[in-house]
């Protein structure tokens, strides 16, 4: 079945053209079981996302329509220039994060060499990486270098925002823009090189416009997570810099102004709407890559003459910008009065010693992580899976809103969203807001818009062509599904599973502002460690968050694995 | 199926999942009714401020005579702020006492924690809070969230901290925040807080925003009741001519800028207690604490326990808040959350008792002055110290 598929698809490459793209829906032999699948995702998205989405912040953003309201908070000068601060910061964070990105996953997806893989996790690491930590570590190399009279100063001025946005997000971009790059044949490049086109005139001409459709994918992502940014500019920007999330926190949890916070949240919603409608018309205008179909390429990469220098200067520059932060708190984890030893490591894995206490159940912490993490990974992967194919279902009347309502958990408040599960899931016969469960869902909201645009971008992109082709030489539905669909859109349901992953144990955004079970996780350990004096305490958090990355980096490693072997299967 | 079809059963299923909800919200205010007193107006969420010791006309919670048997296997949810660590083996006496089950729910901090329980006052997001502080007193109680219950060891409990006459708040614990300095490092140590606008501590202390951190809203109400309502002001515009750090939480101070956590700054706002903390927490024994507070400097964090409005297990909730202002549970406090009993019969731990200063002044303003004047002195601080 594989050498079959493999040889049509490189057959019909040659002879593709694109009108038989444009017209493939009247080709396509399943669109009676489509519609099925279609309409059965429909019920079950829509419902998940009502229950915990929709209704409870609706609920909290009626607080704030009242015309007075709106009046009051938007007759302010101040809202408007906290307004004004998200949005440039965000979009500059974005098309940095990008740059880098993009950077970053040509390595990855177009050179072989040893170490690819552990360079990919390295680069995921950052966005699992406690906030309040990761921050804590821009301080002190600001310390480090003595930055703090200079203009890199990365201390309360929208530098050091921007930097830290690029060190999260980098591993969105990665992981998008990788999945997706490392599907692209080398061939059109190979024929511009031949063609005498210098490699930036090839980049620009040949290989931007066929990322187009996953640099539209990564940026919004990128965007989303920068603008509803909260730790970083909370604790970078100590309050100096002030952008719609951080307000909306400090009104509604400090202040107890729900009103106030709702008004902010609705203009939050308001421009994140305005820029997935935005986004979603590009979508459409470039969604589908315009050279080239996808096949499962391998990572070669067209001679050239400063191959070596390239790639080893480019792992060198990902190394030291992804590296430093994460080896700066290596370092503290082993740091002790006098010299390094791992006794901080032996600290959190002994119960308690006599005289001094070890009362966080780390090992118990570790095993609640994961588990919240496999089940909010497991919801997020199977409903934004569902979401994927209305994503790209050939009505516009389904993949036009469905573009943008996915996508919405990602851009919401955090306090907002967890304040409304608070006061709606609470009915007598059902109150599940302080159930253990609430947590890996509330994760999973997150997770299933990202699964969801990763997948949806790739699913896009099948031709049909392959799977008529499949079905007439009598492969069934599910066997067409494994062998064709499944491995096309497996580097990207990897990413996105590991995203909802690392959203997960991580801890993102409303799980912080729920009320829930008092079970360690391995975040709120660090958290806990972190809030009291001692310098054990410190060396143990220190020592946690490197457990964590560890954890992280194994995962990462194993799903990749995992999408690997289902391609190779095929 | 058409489109079409497709479009309507989403927006049929919608209908009736916004039906089920809008269905259990009017349960809700029902069955809140008898006590409830309706916050939410129509439209607007209505945030009461300033009328916080007056009389909320409820019944308090009275105990049966004997409640034996009828308790066993019930259980109950305790809400805390996220810092707080339960003590190792606690909960599970007061099952094995009272046949009670706790639940341990854990918020944010507490603002956040207080947040959430004014905007489901009525419906409780568990039936006993611990830890709303008397900077935060106010908003609850004036949001009606508490339940009047008087705590049977009421008798024990240091009078100083019975702060609502009511009842619906019990004071379970006090820690005081003061700045603390590392011995070693700073020089002369200072002795009182005037010292640290002098030009020999220049560049030396690190605090923390008063909008976004507990020990730095501490003191500020700390420089507010020393120097008055209008001599504070002054105070922090010298703070920032020498040059002070502000940091947003006690960890980005405590671990970044102070000493530490390999900073290089050596006076820190934090706690009575942390000279204890850095002792016992020390990675080689000690002989004394390497910190010390500055006595004139602290203010005075008291923390509450109380029953939500609209519990339904009243009974069970009165048992677990007798409980927590007991001497068992009391004499457990110190070691884990490194706060001081409220209950005056407890036994303090022998470190605790060693290391104590005793000379400590700790100014306070009550919850009313607190509440009144808390937005207005936050802006005012943003203005002279960050802007």
């Amino acid at each position: 079945m594989l050498g079959e598929i493999n040889g049509l698809n490189n057959g019909l490459k040659l002879f593709y053209d694109d009108e038989s793209r444009k017209n493939r829906n009247t080709t396509d032999l399943r669109i009676k079981n489509t519609k099925l699948a279609t309409s059965a995702s429909i019920l079950l998205v829509v419902g998940f996302f009502s229950i915990f989405y929709f209704i409870p912040l609706g609920k909290i953003l009626w607080y704030g329509l009242s015309p007075d309201n709106i009046s009051t908070v938007f007759g302010r000068s101040g809202t408007w220039k906290v307004i004004w601060f998200t949005l440039w910061q965000a979009t500059i964070s974005t098309v940095l994060s990008l740059c880098v990105g993009i950077f970053i996953s040509n390595i990855l997806s177009r050179f072989n060499f040893r170490g690819r893989g552990a360079l990919r996790v390295l680069a995921t690491i950052p966005f699992v990486m406690p906030t309040v930590v990761v921050a804590s570590a821009f301080l002190s190399l600001n310390k480090i270098f003595q930055l703090e009279q200079s203009i890199f100063n990365l201390e309360g001025t929208p530098l050091g925002i921007i930097v830290a946005h690029i060190f999260f997000n980098t591993a969105i971009v990665v992981r998008t823009l990788g999945g997706w790059w490392g599907q692209l044949t080398v061939d059109p490049e190979c024929a511009a090189r031949t063609l005498g086109a210098g490699a930036f005139r090839t980049f620009f001409l040949v290989t931007m416009p066929r990322l187009k459709p996953a640099l539209i994918a990564a940026g919004a992502l990128t965007f989303l997570f920068t603008f509803t940014s909260f730790g970083i500019i909370l604790i970078l920007g100590s309050l100096k810099q002030a952008t719609l999330e951080t307000e909306i926190w400090r009104y509604a949890t400090q202040r107890t102004d729900i009103n106030t916070a709702a008004a902010l949240g609705i203009a939050q919603l308001v421009i994140v709407v305005l820029m997935l409608v935005v986004n979603s018309r590009l979508r459409n205008k470039y969604g589908t890559s315009e050279l080239g179909a996808i096949s499962v390429a391998k990572g070669e990469i067209y001679a050239s003459r400063f191959r070596k220098t390239r790639l080893y200067s480019g792992i060198l520059c990902t190394v030291i910008f992804l590296g430093t932060p994460v080896g700066l708190l290596v370092e503290r984890s082993l740091r002790i009065a006098n010299g390094y030893s791992f006794t901080y490591y032996q600290q959190i894995f002994t119960e308690s010693q006599s005289g001094r206490f070890s009362i966080f159940e780390t090992r118990a912490a570790i095993i609640n992580s994961i588990t919240w993490a496999l089940f909010a990974m497991a919801i997020a992967t199977l409903i934004g899976y569902l979401a994927a194919i209305l994503l790209s279902s050939p009505s516009e009347k389904i993949s036009k809103p469905a573009d943008v309502l996915f996508l919405l958990p990602l851009g919401t408040s955090g306090v907002l969203l967890g304040f409304g599960i608070i006061v709606t899931l609470n009915s007598s016969f059902w109150n599940i807001r302080s159930s253990w469960w609430i947590i890996p869902v509330a994760q999973a909201v997150l997770g299933i818009g990202l699964v969801a645009r990763m997948v949806g971008t790739a699913l896009r992109d099948i031709d049909p062509e392959i799977r008529n082709a499949a079905k007439v030489l009598g492969a069934s539905d599910a066997k067409v599904w494994r062998h064709v669909d499944l491995p096309i859109i497996s580097r990207s349901l990897i990413a996105g599973a590991a995203f909802s992953f690392a959203i997960a144990i991580g801890e993102f955004g409303a799980t912080a502002f729920l009320v829930r079970p008092q079970r360690p996780t391995i975040p709120t350990t660090i958290f806990n460690l972190l809030g009291r004096p001692g310098a054990s305490t410190y060396g143990q958090a220190m020592a946690l968050c490197v457990v964590l990355a560890a954890i992280t980096a194994i995962s990462m490693s194993l799903l990749d694995r995992t999408g690997s072997v289902i391609r190779e299967t095929a | 199926m058409t489109q079409r079809t497709l479009s309507r059963i989403g927006l049929i299923l919608i209908c009736i999942v916004a039906a089920i909800l809008g269905q259990n919200c009017s349960n809700d205010s029902q069955s809140a009714s008898p006590s409830s007193q309706g916050r939410q107006s129509s439209h607007e969420w209505n945030v009461i401020r300033s009328e916080c010791f007056q009389d909320p006309k409820l019944p308090e919670i009275e105990k049966p005579a004997s409640y034996e048997g009828d308790l066993s296997g019930t259980s109950i949810d305790l809400v805390t702020y996220d810092a707080f660590l339960p003590p190792e083996g606690a909960f599970e006496r007061f099952t094995a006492e009272t046949g009670i089950t706790v639940n341990l729910l854990q918020s944010a901090d507490t603002g956040t924690m207080v947040s959430q329980a004014v905007l489901t006052s009525g419906d409780p997001i568990a039936d006993v809070m611990f830890g709303i502080d008397n900077t935060f007193l106010c908003r609850g109680l004036s949001n009606n969230i508490f339940h009047p219950y008087e705590a049977s060891t009421i008798t024990q409990l240091s009078s100083d901290l019975l702060l609502d006459p009511y009842h619906r708040v019990t004071p379970v614990d006090y820690g005081d925040i003061c700045v603390n300095y590392w011995i070693d490092e700073v020089g002369e140590e200072p002795a009182t807080i005037t010292q640290l606008t002098s030009s020999q501590y220049e560049g030396q202390f690190v605090t923390q925003n008063p909008e976004t951190s507990a020990p730095g809203m501490g003191f500020l109400l700390a420089t507010i009741a020393y120097f008055g309502e209008d001599g504070w002001q002054e105070f922090w515009t010298d703070l920032r001519k020498n040059d002070v750090v502000i940091e947003s939480g006690w960890t980005e101070s405590y671990y970044g800028d102070f000493i530490a956590g390999g900073g290089d700054r050596s006076i820190v706002t934090s706690y009575l207690t942390s000279p204890i903390a850095e002792f016992i927490y020390a990675p080689e024994p000690l002989d004394t604490p390497p910190t010390a507070v500055i006595a004139d400097s602290c203010f005075r964090s008291i923390e509450f326990v109380g029953i939500l409005r609209g519990t339904d297990k009243p009974i069970a909730s009165a048992l677990l808040v007798d409980f927590l202002t007991s001497t068992y549970f009391q004499e457990l406090l110190p070691e884990t959350n490194f706060v001081l009993p409220a209950n005056t019969k407890a036994k303090i731990p022998q470190v605790f008792q060693d290391f104590i200063p005793t000379n400590i002044a700790s100014s306070t303003l009550t919850p009313e002055e607190i509440d009144a004047g808390r937005d207005q002195w936050t802006e005012q601080w943003t203005k002279i110290v960050l802007r």
